[in-house]
């Protein structure tokens, strides 16, 4: 069973009197354990489309299904528990809450889901020590550099031990090297924790990491490669 | 975690936490000095009943629209006996009896009317006063005349002059007394003090050539309970011809200037709130707008939107209750300095109740009102901030950010 399921998925944009079409009719399917990287142009829907994955955002029509569930069918409110419970995101632009120490930024999803404090600083730690980053548990996102920044992010995204891990263009903001060990660290946990990751780019380096290579381009999908 | 995101957040925009901490402070200082005013005038006023009419008035039911208050049968022949079975209800602290009369007291070539009132030597009467000092004894025992310097000072007199009390009797005929000074008081009231002075019970008798007292003045434990208590007196009074009044219908006037100034209480509170709440609302919506990406990621990860809400209400809350603390902090020291040395505003002293100066009270309980209002107006004035900073979805907060 797919973990994601896109069926002739089409997305509008009102602009005052403009409509811009993000994407015209996009089918896919993600598997569980993939490691799968949309690519393409600025301006091509990618982002468009791991938001509506991320159920961040909803389909202008065509169906949307998460473990075999049709999104369109959540409220508010069960959209935000599906995010807590079954995504994580990862952002170009790491997006950590900046008045909170490392170790609270990666704890808040778990906060969210109302796990226990012991269990929550046992995961912290966990997390931590696996994105390398043990020494840095009290210091607040400004005092790491863009590549840690970007580790932390990975590690609060897999806090609540979600299902599929969206990373919009990941390694944007990062030099070459700081974005290999970004990557390396995803892949590393694809490989020995099975976590599903989707993320985009449009740099031909990052794409050599991914399984999957999905290609877009003006809102449809144009072809795919797997490795 | 959530606490300590609002209140960081809130410090990481330090001149725009200042601005609400300070406003909210200023609203609760106004608020503070506002209710400082009406705890003193009601103090005074509580007490000003007390001095004029007691709890509970008993007095003869012929007396109540007699003509001439001072004829023999309208006073109450056996006020011990009575004040007896009285003392026996428990909200009852004590029961006085009381003659008041007119007269003009002269010393040398000079003379001054004086609403007089012929106490008991258990008398508490000037312990009522709000505020004074006294010289000589008083409640005093034997004939003598407890009077205030000013009333001395107009007839020419000095505390060792003998004073000479001069009266229409019961029979209308002049009586007249010559008193030691035994008392010199000074109350914070003027037209008190120019208008009173105290004898014995027995000289005010001896002076009306009256029996008895003219009123028993009973005061309770608790105020409130003046009516029950009148109405449980009243089968036994009226069996002894007399009426029991309570101060709530003696001091009507006065209720009503309490009840006025409850309701401008409110309305300078109000007016605090819509002042205060619009500032802070518009700084709180600042800090809403530019945090969006922060409130859409956090929103990204699984938080719902009205936990959303929850976070930029605790923002608000936060900064209101620590203004309201502040405001109290500065306002105490003035209030309590106007507590004990008072406001100096005139003849409209005497307008609001008060003396010669207005005195502020002092209440725990106001205080606390006026620092829970003070986080409130920060609670409401986040209230549309938070409403506004959810109405935007997940993306549209993370592309606006």
């Amino acid at each position: 069973m797919a973990l994601v399921e896109l069926d002739t998925i089409v997305k509008d944009y009102s602009l005052g009197r403009t409509t811009i079409h993000a994407l015209k009719g996009v089918s896919l399917s993600i598997q569980p354990g993939e490691f799968t990287c949309i690519v393409g142009p600025s301006g091509c829907g990618k982002t468009t489309m791991l938001n509506l994955i991320g159920c961040i955002d909803r389909p202008t029509s065509g169906e949307l299904r998460f473990d075999d569930v049709r999104t369109a069918t959540y409220g508010d409110d069960a959209e935000a528990e599906l995010r807590l419970a079954k995504i994580g995101f990862v952002f170009q632009s790491f997006n950590l809450v900046p008045v909170l120490s490392i170790a609270e930024n990666i704890e808040i999803p778990m906060m969210l889901a109302h796990r226990p404090k012991a269990e929550r600083r046992a995961r912290v730690k966990e997390l931590i020590e696996l994105v390398g980053l043990s020494e840095y548990a009290a210091h607040k996102p400004d005092e790491l550099s863009g590549g840690q920044r970007q580790r932390v992010a990975i590690a609060r995204a897999l806090a609540n031990e979600p299902r599929l891990v969206i990373a919009d263009e990941p390694t944007a903001n990062l030099d070459g090297a700081t974005g290999q060990s970004v990557l390396d660290a995803m892949k590393s946990l694809n490989e020995k924790k099975g976590v599903t990751f989707l993320f985009s780019t449009h740099d031909p380096r990052v794409m050599r990491y991914a399984k999957r290579v999905v290609r877009l381009r003006d809102g449809e999908i144009e072809g795919e490669e797997v490795s | 975690m959530l606490l300590k995101m609002a209140l960081l957040s809130a410090l990481k925009r330090p001149k725009r936490a200042v601005l609400i901490i300070l406003t909210v402070a200023l609203s609760v200082f106004v608020m503070e000095f506002v209710s400082g005013w009406v705890e003193g005038m009601r103090d005074r006023m509580n007490k000003k009943i007390v001095q004029e009419t007691a709890h509970i008035l008993i007095e003869r039911s012929a007396r109540v629209d007699a003509l001439d208050p001072l004829e023999p049968k309208n006073y109450i022949g056996n006020p011990a006996a009575i004040s007896e079975v009285l003392l026996k209800d428990a909200r009852v602290s004590r029961v006085e009896e009381v003659t008041p009369f007119g007269a003009l007291v002269m010393a040398g070539g000079k003379n001054l009317p004086l609403k007089m009132y012929g106490v008991g030597s258990d008398t508490g009467f000037f312990t009522q006063v709000a505020r004074g000092s006294l010289k000589g004894t008083f409640p005093f025992k034997g004939p003598g005349i407890a009077i205030s310097q000013r009333a001395l000072d107009l007839v020419g007199a000095s505390g060792s002059d003998r004073i000479v009390v001069l009266v229409k009797d019961s029979g209308g005929a002049p009586a007249y007394k010559e008193l030691p000074i035994a008392c010199v008081f000074r109350t914070d009231d003027s037209s008190f003090d120019d208008s009173t002075a105290f004898v014995d019970n027995a000289t005010a008798s001896d002076l009306l050539g009256t029996s008895g007292a003219a009123e028993l003045w009973v005061r309770l434990v608790d105020p409130n309970q003046a009516e029950a208590a009148s109405k449980a007196m009243l089968p036994f009074l009226s069996k002894e011809g007399c009426v029991a009044r309570t101060w709530s219908s003696l001091q009507g006037s006065l209720l009503v200037l309490i009840k006025f100034m409850d309701m401008f209480m409110l309305m300078i509170n109000i007016i605090v709130l819509v002042v205060a709440a619009t500032v802070i609302t518009n700084a709180i919506l600042m800090n809403v707008f530019e945090k969006q990406r922060e409130y859409g990621t956090l929103r990204a990860i699984g938080m719902k939107r009205r936990q959303q809400a929850f976070l930029v209400l605790l923002e608000g809350a936060g900064q209101g209750v620590a203004g309201a603390l502040l405001g109290a902090i500065l306002a105490f020291p003035l209030v309590l300095y106007l507590a004990i040395h008072g406001l100096p505003i005139g003849e409209a002293s005497h307008i609001f109740g008060g003396g010669d100066v207005m005195y502020f009270g002092t209440n725990f309980f106001s205080t606390l009102r006026n620092v829970g209002f003070g986080a409130l107006i920060a609670v409401v004035g986040s209230l549309y901030a938070a409403f506004a900073g959810t109405r935007s979805s997940v993306v549209e907060a993370l592309r606006n950010g």
